[in-house]
């Protein structure tokens, strides 16, 4: 347990040391995301707001909007973060170099994901709780419940990170499967429109996501959004969730340590 | 980590990687159009590769390029599975214990891969420590040894993407010896190095391996290399070793007659011209220099001519008996 | 000169037959579908087609759908050609293939004609693609099949032609393509009007964005496709396009001239 505790730590301290400063992650998350919530913001700019799902005026489609951007901004770091490690680690040979310890790969695979999380997004949701200050969303009478989003997400993303890098180890163009993990989860998961309005189909496809279920409890924590299915109902969904991928990394990365054995396919570039 | 079997360890198998008619192939997968199915075609990157790797000891592998080299690396790392063989690292099966056998050994490569350049020396040997379950004290106490058997103790804080090729493959050697492994596979260490740091590192090779006492495995595709470090050599050529012995053994198959090319000034004296034709060919260097003394021709130039590794596996392919069973 | 662009023509249609760069072409056709599909849900599921009456008069009537994908693709259009025009020489560089390039005698503009004229088929593939989802989300897209639609489109690839010639500048100067031009492609499409009429923007936004060829030439689009109007009715944003790559097509030269030596030194001292 305490050589896992070592690993994760190391792969964080790593993280940390290797995107110092790297003009990459202020443009990739804080001004593209700033930006790009923006231009959803004035998506709506046409519609007449009808009070529909409990959205009665623009501060509350804002508030929306800034939990919806937060959340999805932990989950997309990930995805941004498993392509762009898969890349540099690959070019750099420095991926098999680890595959060469002995090290618990579950713990590289999520030390890599809570690493890139916590140096990552921090920008954007400090820019987020501010969006959420303004709207008058977060007041010091609910403000005991921040650290709770934060540990919510935290744990949630760090899972889906965890598996997304070991997907991302197998293909050397993943860039393809950064799409298709990002365009559904955009449409579907409630950051930008409430899941519930969705057909049906796309509703069961919300499922899929651990976003949804986190968005669903952050606003139904900060009353954002009307009664959905209520606590337990998205805390036990997004456990089950969390466990099938969770099932899904452990599976997959004996696949990779495998394929790897067999094709020395991790040296490749 | 520690439950590992052993298949009755015989003295004999102590102290030694084993590897036995060790076979890799790869398939690869071969896309014709986009739609179309892949075909599959096999590489056959090593073909029945016996050898053996004690320790205290430097054991060569040789061979030019595409010889299947760093396949053989890869397999005794471990890092690669062989398609067949057999492969025992002090009686352990390596091939079924891959995780026990990563805790003893460690692979270097020539080049200026396999570290993360943003971080510092220190920064990557921290990362590669815990990788191997290091931490604290005797880290730090590790990290600075191994800076100092390096040398890179005054660049230890400085971001590895501004050191010279010849620190990276210091640094890559301290990586190397982080988790202080009994065996240590080297692929051609000095690839692109100039001399004086070449030779300092083919210093610290020996080191290791005479007051270290790590086995060591080594490629590389210089003769003089191999010849100046390796107590035993395997020759390598397109998957298969085609001749092998210690240094001694091998000494008639490496030693050559330097060439001597002698660059004269253009005559018409057809006299001379006639005589080197004659004798030139086969006479001995100083005959030869002879010669063009009493006809007072002018030599522009000498040079000394080394055999190439080619040369050599064209000498072994020659002779048949000099094939290794 | 035709010498030129043949060859480059030819060089660069092997190069692409043989490794198509399928992740950028998914990706942007992703980028210009979800840009689609996401106003679709909004209008449709969300907002139920309550649109704000300010709406009708900025688009001049036009129907929301129609609006959306017309915008969207041209967008597809446009960041398509960027991004093969901008990136042609520090590929080159990449790859080690620009001093041959450099000191050959070549006219430059020659080889971009001939990277112009590789990419558009795949450019316009990339447009028609959206479109095509376009159309089956409900736009009314009938009068693209005018002389009047197709002049315009033309038009069009030459301002986003020219604007590449500087951003291939830029990203010459900067050694960076990713940031460049995803910096770019966000900002273009949160200012020009893509998913709504830019007289949602603040006025000084408004201004901004009259520099990127993208906003008159998106309007234009949308008069002749969904007005039916004459391009004379229209002759000054016409105008706009043609001075707009003047200067476009102006900088990016003097500012590559002035660079070459720099950039020979660098390759070759």
């Amino acid at each position: 347990m305490k050589r896992i505790l070592l690993v994760v730590r190391a792969e964080i301290l790593k993280q940390q040391k290797h995107d110092y400063h790297s003009p990459f992650v202020y443009f990739s998350l804080l001004v593209w995301p700033v930006l790009g919530f923006l231009e959803v913001y004035y998506t709506y700019k046409p519609f007449e707001i009808t009070g529909y799902m409990g959205i009665t005026d623009r501060k509350e489609l804002l508030a929306f909007l800034g939990t919806g951007f937060m959340a999805y901004t932990c989950f997309w770091s990930m995805i941004q973060n498993a392509w762009s490690m898969a890349n540099q680690e690959r070019t750099g040979g420095t991926l098999e170099i680890t595959f060469l310890s002995p090290a618990n790969r579950l713990a590289m695979s999520y030390g890599r994901a809570l690493g890139a999380l916590i140096q990552e997004v921090w920008m954007f949701c400090s820019f987020c709780v501010f969006i959420l200050i303004y709207t008058g969303t977060l007041s010091l009478g609910n403000l005991v419940m921040l650290p709770f989003i934060f540990l919510l997400l935290i744990i949630s993303s760090t899972i889906w990170g965890g598996m997304l890098n070991t997907v991302f180890m197998f293909s050397r163009d993943a860039s393809i499967i950064m799409d298709l993990f990002d365009m559904p989860m955009t449409l579907f998961s409630g950051s930008r429109i409430p899941a519930r309005c969705l057909p049906q189909w796309a509703k069961v496809l919300s499922l899929v996501f651990p976003l949804t279920y986190c968005l669903n409890i952050i606003r139904l924590v900060l009353h954002i959004q009307e009664e959905g299915n209520g606590w337990a109902a998205d805390l036990s969904g997004l456990a089950v969730c969390l466990s099938i991928m969770i099932t899904i990394t452990v599976i997959l990365i004996q696949k990779v340590e495998q394929h790897n054995r067999e094709n020395g396919e991790l040296q490749f570039y | 980590m520690s439950s590992v079997v052993r298949d009755e360890p015989g003295n004999q198998e102590e102290g030694k990687i084993i590897a036995r008619h060790l076979v890799k192939d790869y398939i690869l997968k071969e896309k014709k159009g986009l739609f179309a199915r892949g075909q599959k075609k096999v590489i056959h990157a090593v073909k029945d590769l016996s050898l053996e790797i004690p320790q205290g000891k430097i054991t060569g592998v040789l061979g030019i390029n595409g010889a299947g080299k760093t396949t053989t690396i890869r397999m005794l790392a471990s890092v690669i599975a062989p398609t067949s063989g057999s492969l025992t690292m002090n009686g352990v099966d390596a091939v079924k214990n891959h995780l026990w056998v990563k805790e003893r050994i460690n692979v270097i490569s020539g080049g200026e891969r396999n570290l993360y350049w943003r971080l510092t020396a220190k920064e990557n040997l921290r990362y590669f420590g815990s990788l191997y379950g290091l931490s604290g004290a005797s880290l730090n106490e590790k990290i600075a040894d191994l800076l100092e058997t390096v040398d890179l103790e005054e660049a230890a804080d400085i971001p590895v993407e501004r050191y010279s090729k010849g620190m990276k493959q210091r640094l890559q050697i301290a990586r190397g010896l982080i988790n202080d492994p009994e065996y240590l596979f080297m692929d051609e260490p000095t690839l692109g190095l100039d001399i004086v740091i070449a030779k300092e590192i083919r210093r610290l090779v020996q080191e290791l391996a005479r007051e270290k006492k790590k086995g060591i495995l080594l490629t590389t595709h210089y003769i003089r290399e191999a010849e100046e470090l390796c107590d035993y050599i395997y020759v390598l050529d397109k998957g298969k070793i085609i001749a092998q012995g210690t240094r001694e053994e091998l000494k008639e198959l490496f030693m050559y007659k330097p060439q001597l090319l002698i660059q004269v000034k253009p005559s018409d004296d057809q006299e001379y011209l006639a005589l080197l034709k004659e004798e030139g060919e086969k006479t001995a260097d100083e005959q030869v220099l002879n010669l063009l003394m009493e006809h007072q021709i002018q030599v522009e130039g000498l040079s000394v001519q080394e055999p190439e590794l080619e040369e050599v596996l064209m000498k072994i392919i020659s002779q048949p008996d000099r094939r290794s069973q | 000169m035709w010498q030129v662009i043949l060859s480059t023509y030819q060089k660069n249609r092997i190069g692409i037959m043989r490794a198509v760069p399928w992740s950028f072409m998914v990706s942007r056709v992703v980028t210009g579908v979800t840009q689609i599909v996401f106003p679709y849900f909004i209008y449709h599921y969300f907002m139920q087609g309550n649109l704000q009456s300010d709406f009708g008069k900025y688009a001049a009537g036009a129907d929301y759908m129609t609006y959306i994908v017309l915008g969207s693709a041209l967008n597809v259009l446009a960041v398509s050609t960027l991004m093969n025009v901008g990136r042609a020489l520090i590929s080159e560089l990449r790859e080690g293939t620009l001093e041959t390039l450099l000191l050959s005698p070549a006219s430059r503009s020659a080889y971009f004609l001939g990277c112009l004229s590789e990419q558009t088929m795949r450019a316009l593939l990339e447009f028609g693609t959206v479109l095509a989802v376009g159309a089956l989300l409900g736009a009314d897209l009938g009068f693209l099949l005018s002389l009047r639609a197709a002049a315009v489109i033309m038009l069009a690839i030459l301002g986003f032609f020219c604007m590449g010639i500087t951003l291939s500048s830029i990203m010459l100067y900067t050694r960076n393509t990713y940031l460049t031009q995803n910096t770019l492609f966000v900002t273009m499409s949160l200012v020009c009007g893509i998913t709504y009429p830019v007289q949602y923007l603040p006025g000084w936004v408004q201004k901004i964005a009259q520099i990127f060829p993208l906003t008159p030439a998106v309007e234009l689009f949308r008069n002749v496709v969904i007005g039916h109007q004459s391009l004379m009715e229209n002759y000054f944003s016409i105008l706009q396009v043609v001075i707009l790559s003047g200067i476009y097509l102006a900088v990016g030269s003097v500012w590559y001239v002035k660079m070459e030596p720099r950039l020979m030194e660098s390759i070759f001292g």
